[in-house]
């Protein structure tokens, strides 16, 4: 089977494989934690479709507005998708303007209530008493993040099936850069109590990975006193300070 | 109010457009990353305490990479972490299969059904403290946000928090949680308002101005209102 081959396992008629198998598949030839890979195609996805369709859908808005706009990396991510393939902004600052809206309006409501709720003279609280108004509380998570959690839940429940199965997307797995920190953490909320036998698969996919980037990482750090400046490092060696980050902290957003 | 070097920093960093605190948050994180890379990857203490926060977040291990010459210092600390890591995996001994009847008994009082060796083991792997380059930023933010509050009636800070363009979101929700007195909530709040209203109108421009009759009349500062807003909702660029 050649690598990354997803569409033709299909073809080939193997009836295993699903959608969401055939993605996983394809993300395991991807250099980089598959579930982080398809977490962030996945949440790519939605802001795309959100920015070319969806700015001006109620239900959308409505949902945009009680997370109170999208996480500090989502929100930053729609800007750099809109300016890259827009080289504009309007569909954020649509977003934007609407949320600000609300809250401007929801300060000067909510100012005339604290200026008249003043403290006994003398008396200072080290902590606010001051309740924020519903307009500057978030009611729900970033929808993206939402998203990405599902997405990521999705892959971690098909990846445990595959350990367990060990057919095609296991061998592809086993052959890939593996799971991040995170992602294997959660991946081991899904083993069942009779399905050992998925989280040792998972675990000693792991225990290698991790054992060939120690020994780099070693050999890095070596690299660096004096007695073997000059040496030639190997790629691998070179980036196993990135690769360590990488499974670490989780992909590059 | 007594004012110390937090104050003049505050009112220095005020001059900048965006959110103060953000700015102030941004440079402790700057200022930690470096140390780190300086000195402090050989520092039992913080190597100690990286092991127990695995590391740092996404956001602080890629900003560490783009410090000059970290290389090493992320080999270093990252070596700790993932080997006490491959310690833990390696003496994993998962739960066996349990009875069909034991496994049914579960399922009827509610209970998951989850492999009770892989979860200890999840739950083992979890972050003990939270990312260092967090906590030193929320350190800084809070100091900040503190003196702000103390010095909010200062026509100087007041001034600059309005020129400045405002508080993005979480640190307006922050010093509104912190602010110990209703005067001190108002005002934070006029501030707010004084701030976000012009802001408003030029984002309304500049949405206007896509209809095509209006196109040719858009200004510089229209052009980047939306860019603006979202530093407002959303805070500045690479501090969460």
């Amino acid at each position: 089977m050649a690598q990354g081959s997803g569409v033709a396992l299909r073809a080939a008629g193997d009836a295993l494989m699903d959608a969401i198998d055939l993605a996983l598949y394809d993300a395991c030839h991807e250099e980089g934690c598959p579930i982080c890979r398809l977490r962030l195609a996945g949440e790519r996805r939605y802001l795309l479709r959100l920015l070319s369709e969806f700015v001006n859908d109620a239900f959308v808005r409505e949902r945009y507005i009680a997370s109170l706009g999208f996480c500090p990396q989502h929100a930053r991510q729609l800007q750099a998708l809109e300016q890259d393939r827009w080289g504009d902004g309007l569909g954020n600052a649509i977003l934007c303007e609407d949320l600000l809206t609300r809250m401007l309006k929801a300060l000067h409501q909510h100012r005339e209530t604290w200026t008249h709720c003043s403290a006994p003279r003398g008396w200072r609280p080290r902590r606010s008493r001051i309740a924020l108004p519903h307009a500057l509380t978030p009611r729900s998570l970033c929808r993206v993040c939402e998203l990405g959690e599902t997405l990521v839940a999705r892959n971690s429940e098909r990846l445990v099936r595959a350990a367990a199965e060990a057919g095609e997307l296991w061998e592809a797995y086993a052959d890939s850069t593996g799971l991040c920190w995170d992602h294997l953490r959660q991946a081991l909320e899904y083993v069942s109590s009779d399905n050992s036998l998925a989280a040792v698969r998972l675990l000693d996919q792991s225990i290698n990975r991790l054992q060939a980037l120690t020994a780099a990482l070693d050999s890095y750090v070596e690299s660096h006193d004096y007695h073997h400046q000059g040496e030639v490092l190997s790629a691998e060696v070179r980036a196993s300070w990135l690769h360590a980050v990488a499974w670490l902290a989780g992909e590059e957003l | 109010m007594a004012r110390h070097a937090l104050y003049y920093t505050l009112l220095e960093t005020l001059a900048e457009p965006g959110c103060a605190i953000c700015r102030m948050g941004e440079k402790a994180v700057i200022r930690f990353l470096e140390n780190l890379v300086y000195e402090g990857a050989n520092d039992a203490q913080f190597r100690a305490e990286a092991l127990l926060s695995r590391g740092f977040c996404n956001l602080h291990g890629w900003q560490l990479r783009d410090c000059h010459g970290s290389g090493l210092d992320v080999a270093i600390l990252s070596r700790d972490v993932v080997k006490a890591w491959l310690r833990r995996l390696e003496s994993f001994a998962p739960e066996q299969a349990p009875t069909r009847a034991f496994s049914d008994l579960r399922a009827a009082l509610g209970m998951a059904n989850g492999n009770a060796g892989a979860r200890a083991l999840a739950e083992a792997l979890a972050p003990e403290r939270p990312c260092p380059a967090c906590k030193a930023r929320d350190t800084a933010e809070q100091a900040y946000i503190e003196e702000l509050l103390d010095h909010c009636a200062d026509p100087e800070i007041s001034g600059g928090v309005i020129r400045a363009g405002g508080l993005c979101l979480t640190h307006f929700r922050k010093v509104m949680h912190t602010a110990a007195t209703a005067e001190q909530a108002a005002l934070i709040a006029q501030l707010q308002a004084e701030a976000l209203a012009p802001l408003l109108q030029t984002l309304e421009d500049f949405i206007c101005k896509h209809d095509y009759r209006f196109q040719a009349e858009m200004t510089a500062t229209e052009g980047e209102s939306w860019l603006k807003a979202l530093a407002l909702l959303s805070g500045q660029r690479g501090t969460r």
